[in-house]
């Protein structure tokens, strides 16, 4: 096939051509969502009674956690962590996650979060819970007690896992702690899962927050929170997105309950019988997560402004805490807590963690974009979403 | 003429051996289970833990085991060896004498590839299968989300994840059909094109290159597992068939644009 060199060198733009196509083709969603919707502005006033006002009873959707805490060496802690199975706390703290969500009403919902070739699944039915894990075929068996100590948390059952929390609910908790301390406004309308939404800004007023502010999209409609994004000072992105991709407002199908399938191991904990929860826990007859210890420590701060993002792992009963203090208030809260040994050395704490020192003693600080978290050399730890000299101060303090 | 050269691709002995080592792999799990007396639960590759109670699970283990690594070496031999392989012999020149052009040369060449790659994954899968029905228990099939399903489904969505994963291979092997145009040099077209594979997984594993990690074709290379959830997740099989596409459309005209215009001279 005689071809003039000018023939040769023209069919080289063919695939130049299609590769430009491709990437057209793969940009242009992104530059087609800039629109905004068309809303009525509103008050921040009035974009909170919205939310308290919402009543979504039933829903179906995919939910994303996108975090990106600035951890370093995080792949240290991820190794130590992966020694056990199923549910990775530390895997929460970087990357995105998927998961989908059905809810019918307080007593009845489902979360699946699938990960690479393998599942984790909850199940809440009435008085029945269920966690599912695919890595081990591993069931744990809840029943629930029949009366609901706190109504609202009813969404909720006290001790379904339930691994990620809906934004939904942590956008209720968080409007609860507005107070004189933060600065409250509305931004322009935006999508979020392809509903038209307001955003609530909180911006803490003080200097020693690490939080910029916290913004919580709002579906303009009924009300329901659909994101809720962290964003650290100093950061434009946010270290903590938390969002629906997709949601659907009417009633969900399927069932909610969940059959052990054959070949698996099943534990019940009956948590209708005397004995609180660490109780039960205690009696888990698998090893449990070493990882959740120093990490059940930032989710409690987490959840003190409303936001825990990770699973609610039990405590491994060796090194429960002997007392815990809280100094400080709102936004600048610092969670002191004594008496816990940790196996800092074992855990890929020590390469995500720097050695500080100063009147207060001296320990090892793991710094993150967010939250800052002391490991003081006497035992005790000291974690807030505040900045190293507050931190540092809180302890001196306390 | 596609009938002919996928004959002379199976006639070969390289072929077959690739084959056939590739449906030992299963094979070897499944009889190491067998042997060890038991599964180690929550250890090793996903689905190997399952194939005590259920056999079938030796193919899926097969697939797990497989991808990273031999899958795309056998895919990379056959691919890299498609055009380079035919010039090193000096037999390119003749299969250009007939009059069906260069294009159709290559398409035939492309298809034949993937035909090849769908074998190579039905390989590791029968042999899974095989083996794990000769050594253990079959029956209901438990799907990664804990439900149940019949084994006639279990086997079919089997059968699925193997061709989901030959079309995942499609990308990279239309990168050795690019690659095998550029030289006379068999051996150095499979190289390059397993490079690439490794390349590409390699970056995938790096946090630091996050956003890159949708556009390598190795991203999405588990994505069959989501087959054996319920209800099935399509989303990242979507993504990866996608993909995988761009990697065909960009490289196979690159071939076509390097083989027509080249100069044969073996």
């Amino acid at each position: 096939m005689p071809a003039s060199r000018r023939a040769r060198r023209l069919r080289w733009l063919v695939p130049v051509a299609v590769a430009a196509a491709i990437s057209l083709l793969a940009f242009l969603p992104t530059l087609s969502s800039a629109a905004t919707p068309d809303l009525p502005r509103i008050t921040a006033e009035q974009l909170v009674a919205k939310v308290k006002q919402s009543n979504v009873q039933a829903f179906s959707g995919t939910f994303q956690l996108t975090s990106d805490l600035g951890i370093p060496n995080i792949s240290s802690l991820q190794g130590a962590a992966q020694q056990g199975t199923g549910l990775n706390p530390v895997d929460f703290l970087s990357g995105t996650h998927t998961a989908t969500i059905a809810v019918d009403g307080p007593d009845r919902q489902r979360v699946s979060m699938p990960g690479s070739l393998n599942e984790v699944d909850a199940f809440h039915d009435g008085s029945n819970a269920w966690l599912w894990q695919s890595d081990g075929h591993t069931v744990t068996h809840y029943i629930l007690p029949a009366d609901k100590p706190d109504a609202n948390d009813a969404s909720k059952p006290p001790e379904a896992p339930e691994p990620v929390r809906t934004p939904d609910d942590m956008a209720k908790k968080l409007l609860d702690q507005i107070t004189p301390s933060t600065n409250v406004s509305v931004t322009t309308p935006d999508y979020v899962a392809d509903k038209a939404v307001y955003e609530l800004v909180l911006a803490p007023h003080s200097a020693d927050s690490t939080i910029d502010h916290v913004g919580i999209a709002v579906d303009a409609h009924n009300g329901m929170p659909l994101e809720v994004t962290v964003v650290p000072k100093g950061q434009t992105k946010p270290a903590i997105d938390l969002g629906f991709t997709k949601i659907d407002y009417s009633k969900p199908g399927g069932s909610f309950s969940f059959t052990p399938p054959p070949g698996s191991t099943v534990t019940t904990k009956d948590l209708t019988k005397k004995g609180d929860h660490a109780g039960a826990d205690a009696q888990k007859p698998e090893p449990i997560n070493p990882a959740a210890g120093p990490l059940k420590m930032t989710h409690r701060v987490h959840g003190h402004h409303g936001e825990a993002m990770g699973p609610e792992m039990p405590m491994p009963t060796a090194s429960g805490p002997e007392s815990t203090k809280v100094v400080g208030d709102d936004w600048t809260q610092v969670i002191i807590a004594s008496g816990v040994q940790l196996p800092v050395r074992g855990f890929g704490l020590r390469e995500a963690s720097t050695p500080v020192s100063g009147a207060w003693g001296s320990g090892r600080l793991l710094h993150t974009s967010l939250a800052n978290v002391l490991f003081l050399s006497d035992g005790r730890i000291a974690a807030g979403f505040v900045n190293a000299s507050a931190l540092e101060a809180a302890v001196a303090h306390g | 003429m596609l009938l002919a050269e996928l004959a002379t691709l199976f006639r070969r002995l390289r072929v077959k051996v690739l084959l056939g080592v590739l449906a030992a792999i299963p094979a070897a799990l499944a009889l190491a289970v067998y042997l060890s007396g038991g599964p180690s639960s929550g250890r090793g590759p996903t689905f190997l833990d399952q194939v005590s109670h259920n056999g079938m699970f030796a193919a899926l283990a097969g697939l797990t085991v497989a991808i990273p690594f031999f899958l795309p070496l056998v895919v990379a031999v056959v691919s890299g060896d498609a055009i380079a392989g035919e010039a090193n012999l000096g037999t390119l020149r003749y299969l250009l004498t007939r009059p069906s052009g260069r294009t159709r040369l290559l398409a035939t060449k492309a298809a034949t590839v993937a035909v090849f790659c769908l074998a190579a994954t039905v390989a590791v899968a029968l042999g899974g299968l095989i083996a794990g029905v000769i050594l253990f228990p079959i029956g209901k099939v438990v799907t990664l989300s804990g439900t149940t399903i019949s084994l006639l489904e279990g086997i079919a969505r089997t059968f699925a994840a193997a061709g989901i994963v030959a079309a995942s291979l499609l990308g990279l092997a239309s990168i050795g059909l690019f690659v095998s145009t550029l030289t006379d040099a068999p051996v150095g077209a499979m190289a390059a094109t397993a490079g690439f594979a490794v390349l590409s997984a390699v970056l995938d594993n790096v946090p630091q290159t996050r956003a890159i990690h949708p556009w390598l074709f190795t991203h999405h290379w588990l994505a069959f597992g989501d087959l054996l959830r319920s209800p099935v997740r399509w989303t990242d099989i979507v993504a990866d068939l996608r993909l995988q596409l761009g990697y065909i459309a960009v490289f196979a005209t690159m071939a076509w644009a390097r083989f027509s215009t080249k100069d044969v001279l073996a």
